[in-house]
């Protein structure tokens, strides 16, 4: 099979502590092909792109391109072999051209190798890339900041494109596009996959799978499900062997004496630059998750209750009062919590203590009930479980779900009446994550109104009363508890509107 | 797509599309912007000069305004290199200062020795430069650290073993120091010129310089594209200890004398760095030139000069230099930097109107 294809992986396997996140994987591309690479969050997708790409070397498995065997250790290294990728986060200089980002690392001299720098030959070079893509319109001089990040993704193409690539790896191309930006994409995939480039495409959009790949891998958990050609498969075949999986996770049951109560916050219309037109209602005393796929602004949507990009259009309330949030101070003044989903970049000072973050919003903004705060907080943490030598540990050596457990207790600590979750069980351990669902139940019996987000169908579906699902900064839709993972993934991916979906 | 042709795309489109998109005059924003604002402190100092019945542009003045540029112009061209890099030199005055002592010792006095001294001493600051470079890269030590160390080994070194002034320069070296064309262009002006000029063009036209903006820019996307991100950190930190030695140099030229804190008391550290901030470098590194930094330093060397003629007490000059350096890292602080741009609303670049447009067309008309 060797002869007619371009990439052949075979047996790639790779574990991180112990941990296998994919077994024993084969992959062929063929020259000309668009191959299509599916599975939900975790599958093993990105850890077999970053191989290819020679980001992570793999434990085992060898990789062919054109009938001979490669092995490297740095991307570069990848790309000199003919595997570029275009990977969800640009590699590109903001602040220097397109040119001098397309030809980084390799700038052409005059005059061998001792000679200055080619800028003309430079900026040729990349305008006749940009051309051979069919774009018009970007100059090799324009400085990379001023780009859309459509533009700057056309340039990550055109850079993957000069190494003389003859596979592209393109992670989520779609995610941060507008639709009309999808169809430019569309287009120049068509004139690469003409020159006889393959493409592994990488998307939780099944409806671009459908449209553009020939042929489709599965992967689930790290293992290889399937790999058909795109015209065996139906949408609704394709989402269930996705998901097919036995269902091992454990959710607390719901209490039987928690009544759901009054509306406690409410949105109507809510929009700005990243949502729009967003009306939904959460009660007191339930769970409302917020399901949709990666950039469909279901952060932002959280981010916009709690004040951290002004609404724009429509309106807020809290338990019936009109709620104005301009600021995340504000957004704590009314009592809502925010657990974000990048808890060591946002959530916690990881060089200060446990105590000292614990009480770190309680202090800043309520300060004089630090003192008050400061005494229950040995009982709320040993409540939670966390495991620490003591409080006046630093929390960049906790492990993740205790660092998690600590995040909480600080934002437990003003009381809240709405807890904003945004993948509250993200990178933590199996036990954490039990006590995190534990906590949100008893957060609910108190009357709390928690709207979670998550990338984990079994959990939202598991926790939540509701769910909702977010797609393209709209709310798409409103499913109830209990929903099968299939249906909230035809509505988050839009295969539901096209009326075929499982 | 916003920026190519799209088979739905009208004139109309286009035109809004361009309009959309930064303007080319923005994008020279920081070097024009600082030349304009040269034009203007000019303007200002030739009236406050004629106020106090004095003429700016009378041959002493330029000449005054224009020697006082090179040193701290030398200096601050290697401060540009190291700050674009992502890294900061806080060694310089010593430097400075030591370089003058090594020259005037080696020189004692006599034309023949300057070629050796001028050697050594150069030798030396690169030397020095190479030491901070190697800590900056390898030990992954910040170079704010990096030179403050060396710096203080560096004064520690001047202090035990110089009191007061040391050897003495060569007559050649001296007559240098006052040599010039036409009365008007120092000799030391020249100087800075010529380098001004060198190591604008080994910014861009060299792999090392492209590397520099890469690597200052972001270390991560540097590595990634396969750049060997320790030789551009290196090499910006031996030019600019070499640069330094060279205004050491020039000072010597002037004095006649090694002074042991010529350099703390020129306070060129602070100063070197307000001058390329001021002329546009970005502080993290990664964006600026040296022809911004030049017009930094001759902003400094004209707004001092008129508060000389006009008699301004030294506390008031501090006061002055400070507003300036604060109002111009000010005024760049105002191009905002958007990490996401946003889906809805006007400040996206306009998605098409017509049957192919996404849904968020009807709310880009609105106004948000």
């Amino acid at each position: 099979m060797t002869d007619t294809h371009v990439l052949v992986a075979t047996g790639m396997t790779k574990s991180f502590f112990g941990n296998t996140v994919l077994a024993d994987l084969d992959l062929a591309l063929r020259p000309g092909e668009v191959h299509g690479l599916v599975g939900e969050n975790g599958a093993g997708k990105s850890t077999l792109m970053k191989m290819l790409a020679g980001v992570y070397t793999p434990d085992r498995g060898t990789i062919l391109v054109n009938g001979e065997q490669v092995s490297y250790s740095h991307p570069v290294q990848a790309q000199r072999a003919g595997v570029s990728t275009v990977f969800q986060e640009f590699n590109l200089l903001l602040e220097r051209t397109i040119a001098e980002n397309i030809w980084l690392g390799r700038e052409p001299r005059r005059f061998g190798r001792f000679g200055p720098v080619d800028t003309a030959r430079m900026r040729r070079d990349t305008e006749e890339l940009l051309t051979g893509l069919g774009v018009e319109g970007l100059r090799a001089g324009t400085l990379v900041r001023s780009l859309s990040v459509a533009e700057q993704q056309i340039v990550e193409i055109a850079k993957a494109v000069s190494f003389d690539a003859k596979v592209i790896q393109m992670d989520e191309p779609t995610a941060a596009l507008a639709d009309h930006e999808v169809e430019l994409l569309y287009s120049i995939i068509e004139r690469l996959t003409g020159r006889g480039v393959a493409i592994l495409y990488v998307s939780h959009r099944l409806k671009e799978i459908f449209d553009l790949c020939r042929t489709i891998t599965i992967l689930k958990d790290g293992q290889h499900v399937a790999t058909r050609p795109a015209e065996d498969l139906t949408e609704g075949e394709l989402v269930r062997l996705m998901v097919g999986r036995p269902l091992t996770q454990y959710f607390p049951d719901k209490p039987v004496d928690v009544a759901v109560g009054a509306p406690r916050l409410t949105l109507a219309g809510v929009g700005n630059g990243y949502v729009d037109g967003v009306s939904l209602e959460v009660r007191a005393g339930e769970i409302v998750g917020l399901a949709g796929l990666q950039g469909s602004g279901r952060t932002e949507l959280l981010e916009t209750v709690f004040g951290v990009h002004p609404v724009a259009r429509g309106s807020v309330s809290l338990d019936g009062a009109p709620l104005e949030v301009s600021s995340p101070r504000q957004g704590v003044r009314a009592r809502l919590a925010f657990i974000t989903e990048d808890r060591k970049a946002k959530g916690l000072a990881l060089n200060q203590s446990i105590l000292d973050n614990s009480l770190g919003v309680v202090r800043s903004v309520f300060p004089r009930r630090t003192g008050s705060a400061r005494r229950e907080m040995p009982g709320v943490l040993s409540n939670l479980d966390v495991a620490a030598h003591s409080l006046d540990q630093e929390v960049q050596f906790l492990s993740g779900g205790n660092q998690q457990k600590v995040v909480l207790a600080r934002w437990l600590s003003i009381d809240p009446l709405v807890v904003l979750m945004d993948e509250p069980t993200r990178g933590i351990d199996v036990g954490a994550k039990h006590r995190v669902y534990e906590l949100m139940r008893e957060l609910t019996r108190q009357g709390v109104a928690v709207l979670m987000v998550s990338s984990e169908l079994p959990e939202v579906i598991g926790m939540s009363d509701r769910i909702l699902v977010m797609r393209d900064g709209r709310l798409a839709g409103e499913l109830p508890a209990g929903s099968s993972e299939e249906a909230v993934l035809a509505m988050a991916t839009g295969a539901a509107s096209e009326g075929d979906a499982a | 797509m916003s920026s190519t042709t799209h088979p739905h795309e009208t004139p109309e489109d286009v035109r809004r599309r361009r309009a959309s998109r930064p303007k080319a005059a923005r994008q020279l924003g920081s070097t024009a912007l600082i030349y304009l604002v040269l034009v203007g402190v000019v303007v200002a100092s030739a009236v406050l000069t004629a106020v106090e019945g004095r003429n700016f542009f009378s041959q002493g003045n330029i000449w005054g305004v224009l020697t006082a540029m090179s040193v701290l112009g030398l200096i601050s061209i290697g401060q540009t290199l190291v700050i674009l890099v992502g890294s900061l030199d806080l060694s310089v005055p010593y430097v400075v200062s030591l370089a003058t002592l090594i020259a005037a010792g080696g020189m004692k006095g006599l034309d023949a020795n300057v070629p050796a001294a001028v050697f050594n001493t150069l030798v030396l600051c690169a030397l020095i430069g190479l030491v901070m470079g190697l800590l900056v890269s390898l030990l992954d030590v910040h170079g704010f650290i990096a030179s403050l160390g060396v710096g203080l080994i560096v004064s520690g070194y001047l202090a035990t073993n110089y009191q007061g002034s040391h050897g003495a320069a060569a007559p050649d070296v001296r007559l240098l120091g006052r040599s010039g064309i036409a009365g008007i262009i120092p000799t030391a002006f020249i100087i800075l010129l010529v380098c001004t000029l060198i190591v604008t063009l080994l910014l861009r036209y060299t792999r090392i310089g492209h590397h520099l903006y890469a690597v200052g820019g972001n270390r991560e996307v540097a590595r990634m594209s396969g750049v060997r991100t320790a030789v551009p950190v290196i090499a910006a930190h031996v030019v600019c200890s070499l640069l330094a030695g060279l205004a050491g140099l020039m000072l010597l030229s002037r004095t006649g004398v090694g002074l042991p804190t010529i350099g703390s008391q020129g306070r060129y550290d602070l100063l070197s760095i307000a001058a390329v901030v001021l002329g546009g470098t970005l502080l993290a590194g990664g964006k600026g030139s040296v022809i911004g930094t030049i017009g930094g330093v001759a902003i400094f060397a004209v707004i001092d000069n008129v508060m000389g003629v006009m008699q301004v007490n030294p506390f008031l000059k501090d006061f002055v230099r400070g507003l300036v350096i604060v109002l111009a890292v000010a005024v760049y602080a105002r191009r905002s930097v958007v990490s996401r741009p946003p889906r809805f609303g006007p400040d996206r670049v306009l998605p098409l109107p017509g049957p192919l447009a996404g849904p968020a067309s009807p709310t880009d008309k609105e106004p948000a």
